[in-house]
């Protein structure tokens, strides 16, 4: 127990003290931040789940931080005190107990939709991914006036070899268009998917499926899908009691993650060491979130968490979060860094993010191939989850049927239904979740071009960057591996774009030169970049 | 009252953007810092070594050579100053990208996917400033976000020293940023993120105006304003501001020194408040008490409306019989008279 002075008081007056305690109880209560405040508004002290101390008579004020909330107690001290406060409810996208977002009408749906596939023809395996799309609730639902269509539409499955599984219209999932829910639940083989989002800004979220557990998508709908509040968790089908709280925790652990807040509270970290909990995304999540908190004062926890994780997934070596993991661990612990080759992208975006960093810097042990380094250029930041914007040369060749019979589980359109002109067809605004009001970066123009217009442009932002670097003339010039390192993506990618811009003319080049350095001469800056690149490929 | 000769600011707003999105806010924003900076009973900094940027649109301006020069102008002053400098102040209010822990592109104009490094490095200005050993003291206040965007880095200074200057060491440096690293609130849909709030004309960062409010005498403790109170004052009011409107807003604070706590303000007048209490019931006995207990006031509400003189702090009134109706009332300072209905 601590004392702490009231500095309201003058320093030689010895006040009485009063014993202080006060609790979170029930649901999550390791996840609220207590910090207390004295009568002069200077912070006494700062703890999660209970403050024990000793106070001298006076006011004091309380703020109760849980996820998204911060609430604030007046506490009036004039003797012991004693307070245990039951943690209040959240928000989520996920369904289940304790959650207010929960709805009846979403959670009996999502319960039951979870253990029946909704697929025709499916076969019994141990695997599957479930997804639920669904609305805060049925009241704003049911303001969307021209939100008629399927929450489903757009959305296409991609296996590990990027061709179509399903598409999410009528004949694959269930729904109410009025409560507005679409369930998705397929029986698969263990390992690596996509979802790919075809509507207005595109966006693609890899799945992995592991063994014997149910991949669980959940995200919120407000006309179009809001990715800002995807939810991945992971499901034991067969289990007779599912347990409801672990799912929560994990929620809030993933909440506070999202909210740059990586904490893990001692208790779930001794559970898991000790091997009570043996949910391999949980513990992947916590993995992620001790690691990035940079603290080490339960790093034999740690340890034995990623031993448990290990033998959880033994059948699913290939995850990239598994790798990622392997490679915090080695630097959290000061170890040699693995040889990692990565083929396909993490399910949490800091995985995806350490890997590249440690690419561009290890480049003879990390190597990124095929999907993991394509999407680098065009990842999303606004989730914990992994998404960005699917390429399209990618996609097409996943796809052997008209997109839109895919979409629409419609016969094929006669025209021609180009993978651009299909983009028109998606009129409504987008509800991303960002009301434009953050100091945030809001995407302007180029997330919203077609990738038709796109293709037009000569290089893209790492070639742009690669061009502005190097059109400046200097004495001291990159090399290859200090513009990877610098631009965070791997040395391959650097080498191509260098070679991309060596191939373009030299009219070509000055189109790509800085336009904002109007000081120096267009030309000069050309000259200066088509001499820098030759310099680099010379000595590469 | 002297004016603060050797102390000196930078202060950049940018509404303008060429591939993000415009905001409402910066400007003004911006401005009211400088305000308070060159204020007799603020910074009270000569205006002349208060160097105040706005954006512009057409053209997108400015860019990095602008303020560097700015930078360089500060320090050609101070090469031939014997006294050097004191201390520097450096704002900034716009598009903001988490780097590291410690560093946050502070993003300029010029900025898109293309140009993705157009952003200034903080940790790398502050880096540079200090090591110029003109000041002792650097104050960084950046109002942005910090979320993180693959391949961003934001630039180092232009201006640079052969090695740090001899006043290095004793440089202390703090760093106030408006919300914690790479945070990005999008969890709930009536909640949809951090940062400024949209209200036409009237739009401000809600970290600046929590900032300014403490700078102008909230965040003071016995008329002194520290590193140390007016961190705990933002830590207090600014979570409770952002809730007001719905957002989730944590401010991270950055001491690169052993000196945890620095006067930015002192001697700021603990000026009497008259507090003009209204009551809507009738007939029921109310206390009023200080933030150690006391009672000032301890009368009917038949009695009101009452008129107290009181000090900067918190305050509690309730009715004599019901504990539970306590409710606090905080006087902030920042203004002679405050009006309250109970």
């Amino acid at each position: 127990m601590k004392y702490i002075m009231n500095t309201n008081l003058p320093p030689t007056e010895k006040p009485e003290l009063f014993s202080f305690s006060f609790q979170i109880t029930g649901f999550l209560k390791e996840f609220v931040k207590l910090t207390l405040f004295d009568g002069s508004g200077s912070l006494l002290t700062k703890s999660y789940e209970k403050l024990e101390l000793s106070l001298p008579r006076g006011l004091y004020q309380l703020h109760i931080q849980s996820n998204e909330n911060v609430v604030q107690k007046l506490i009036r001290l004039n003797g012991n005190y004693e307070e245990k406060v039951k943690s209040e409810s959240s928000y989520s996208s996920i369904t289940g107990e304790f959650l207010t977002s929960s709805h009846e009408y979403y959670s009996k749906t999502a319960d039951h939709w979870s253990k029946h596939a909704t697929i025709k023809n499916k076969e019994q395996l141990s695997s599957s991914l479930f997804i639920f799309f669904r609305y805060p609730d049925k009241e704003t639902k049911s303001k969307q006036k021209n939100a008629t269509k399927s929450l489903g539409r757009s959305f296409i499955l991609l296996n590990k070899e990027r061709k179509l599984l399903y598409g999410l219209h009528k004949t694959n999932i269930k729904e109410d268009l009025e409560t507005g829910w679409m369930a998705f639940h397929a029986p698969l083989e263990p390992g690596i998917y996509y979802l790919v989002y075809l509507g207005r800004n595109k966006r693609e979220i890899p799945l992995f499926v592991f063994t014997d557990w149910q991949t669980q998508l959940f995200i919120t709908f407000k006309k179009t899908p809001i990715f800002q509040t995807t939810r991945l968790l992971i499901f034991k089908p067969n289990h007779q009691v599912p347990n409801k709280s672990e799912r929560v925790e994990m929620d809030a652990l993933l909440q506070k993650m999202q909210n740059g807040i990586f904490y893990v509270p001692p208790s779930i970290l001794k559970r898991f060491a000790n091997g009570q909990l043996e949910n391999p995304v949980f513990a992947m999540a916590i993995c992620y979130a001790y690691f990035l908190c940079g603290k080490n004062k339960y790093d034999n926890l740690i340890k034995l968490i990623i031993e448990n994780l290990q033998s959880l997934i033994y059948k699913n070596f290939e995850s990239s979060d598994l790798k990622a993991i392997l490679l915090l661990a080695a630097l959290h612990f000061k170890k040699e860094i693995p040889y990692l080759e990565v083929n396909f992208p993490c399910m949490f975006l800091p995985g995806m993010k350490i890997i590249i960093e440690q690419a561009s810097i290890h480049s003879d042990k990390i190597v990124l191939k095929d999907i993991a380094e394509n999407i680098v250029p065009w990842l999303k930041n606004d989730s914990i989850w992994t998404s960005y914007k699917p390429l399209k040369h990618l996609l097409s060749d996943s796809l052997d049927v008209p997109l839109y019979s895919v979409l629409t589980d419609s016969p094929a359109y006669e025209g021609d239904l180009s993978f651009s002109s299909y983009e028109g067809a998606d009129s409504y605004d987008e509800a991303d979740g960002n009301d434009g009001s953050g100091r945030d970066y809001g995407s302007k123009s180029y997330y919203t071009k077609t990738f038709s217009s796109f293709e037009s442009e000569l290089i893209d932002w790492i070639g742009q960057s690669i061009a502005n670097q190097l059109s400046i003339k200097s004495e001291i010039k990159p090399s290859i591996e200090e513009l990877a390192l610098q631009f965070q993506i791997t040395p391959i990618m650097v080498t191509e774009r260098v070679q991309q811009l060596n191939d373009l003319s030299f009219r070509e080049l000055s189109r790509v030169v800085p336009s904002y350095f109007t000081i120096t001469n267009q030309r000069v800056n050309s000259e200066n970049l088509k001499d820098n690149i030759q310099f680099l490929l010379d000595n590469h | 009252m002297d004016k603060n000769i050797h102390d000196y600011a930078v202060v950049v707003g940018v509404s303008h953007y060429d591939g993000l999105t415009m905001l409402n806010g910066p400007a003004k924003d911006a401005e009211e810092f400088k305000n308070w900076l060159i204020d007799t009973k603020g910074g009270n900094i000569p205006e002349e070594n208060c160097h105040l940027v706005l954006s512009t649109e057409s053209p997108l301006l400015p860019i990095q050579d602008h303020i560097d020069q700015l930078f360089k102008k500060i320090f050609m002053i101070l090469k031939y100053d014997d006294f050097g400098g004191r201390r520097l102040y450096f704002y900034f209010s716009g598009h903001g990208l988490g780097i590291e822990w410690r560093d946050t592109a502070l993003v300029l104009p010029p900025w898109s996917d293309m140009m993705r490094n157009y952003a200034l490095s903080s940790s790398e200005y502050l880096k540079a400033i200090i090591e110029s050993g003109y000041f002792k003291e650097v104050f960084f206040f950046l109002d942005c976000c910090r979320n993180r965007m693959i391949g961003v880095r934001g630039a180092n200074p232009l201006f640079g020293s052969v090695k740090p200057g001899e006043g290095t060491p004793k440089c202390v440096s703090y760093g106030f940023s408006a919300t914690e690293f790479d945070n990005k609130a999008f969890e709930a849909v009536i909640q949809p993120g951090n940062g400024s709030l949209l209200d036409n004309d009237r739009t401000r960062g809600l970290f600046t105006v929590a900032l300014i409010n403490g700078l102008k005498g909230a965040a003071a403790i016995n008329g002194r304003i520290t590193t140390r109170t007016l961190m705990d004052y933002l830590h207090l009011h600014l979570p409770l501001m952002a809730l007001e409107h719905k957002k989730t807003q944590i401010p991270r604070f950055h001491i690169d020194s052993d000196i945890i706590e620095t006067t930015i303000l002192e001697g700021l007048p603990t000026q009497s408040i008259e507090l003009n209490i209204q009551f809507r019931e009738k007939a029921r006995k109310v206390i009023l008490e200080d933030s150690n207990l006391n009672t000032i006031k301890n009368d009917s509400t038949d009695t009101g409306p009452w008129k107290i003189a009181v000090k900067k702090g918190l305050y509690a009134i309730r009715y004599a019989e019901d504990e539970l109706s306590t409710t606090s009332i905080r006087i902030d300072g920042t203004l002679n008279e405050v009006h309250y209905e109970y």
